[in-house]
């Protein structure tokens, strides 16, 4: 999650199809866990969080063809690409919700992102959440 | 849409350019349908509420006013609750 900046991402989120273009912004500084994305032709923005500072242990395999669309036809990354996982937050009032379904994988190094639907039923949609100490 | 009537143990084949996709109907019971689903890489089973709901909350999430936004992610941020 290091040396993020700003870069500009092409990607899709569920149920906003007709967007595809965005900015990746640190705007909370590097340390931070949480990222923006925000859309370049629409008022559009999503709050991201690092999920690793809400759970230890989050995991999940990625299916071939979102590895291939990711990263290409390998399938493998290089060893030079950063592969980045994020959810999206929703504030409401003063709490925070997270979406551990369907995580964003960032290729930063590519400039591409996924928005993907976990089978995992143990994560949910909307989880109350605070940032660990680390 | 097509309305097709099978019993249980017939199938359904939906056939395209990446493969085919087979619907099997395993099982009937008090309202409830069973059934079974193969489909070809690149295509992503989910149950349609799941979906839905995923567009919900993105929807939800969404910001169009970042400035404010940025406030209560820095409170956030800042907060020593663990």
């Amino acid at each position: 999650m290091k040396q993020v900046g700003e870069m500009r991402l092409k990607g899709k989120i569920i149920g906003f199809e007709e967007l595809g273009d965005y900015i990746f912004d640190a705007p909370f500084g590097e340390e931070s866990p949480f990222r923006v994305l925000q859309c370049i032709d629409q008022p559009v923005s999503f709050i991201v969080v690092n999920p690793y500072f809400i759970l230890d242990d989050y995991n999940f395999d990625i299916d071939d063809q979102v590895a291939e669309e990711l990263i290409g036809r390998s399938g493998e990354p290089d060893v030079e690409e950063t592969i980045a996982v994020l959810c999206i937050v929703r504030p409401d009032n003063k709490t925070l919700y997270v979406n551990l379904r369907s995580p964003i994988i960032v290729n930063t190094t590519k400039g591409r992102f996924i928005q993907v639907v976990l089978q995992n039923e143990g994560y949910g949609v909307s989880v109350p959440f605070a940032i660990k100490e680390k | 849409m097509l309305v097709l009537t099978r019993k249980k143990n017939e199938g359904i084949i939906i056939k395209g350019r990446d493969g085919n996709i087979r619907l099997f109907l395993i099982d009937t019971e008090k309202g409830k349908v069973r059934i079974g689903i193969e489909a070809p890489k690149g295509y992503t089973i989910l149950r349609e509420e799941l979906l839905s709901e995923i567009e919900d909350a993105n929807r939800l999430s969404a910001i169009d006013n970042l400035e404010k936004i940025k406030k209560v992610i820095g409170e956030a941020s800042g907060r020593d609750e663990t």
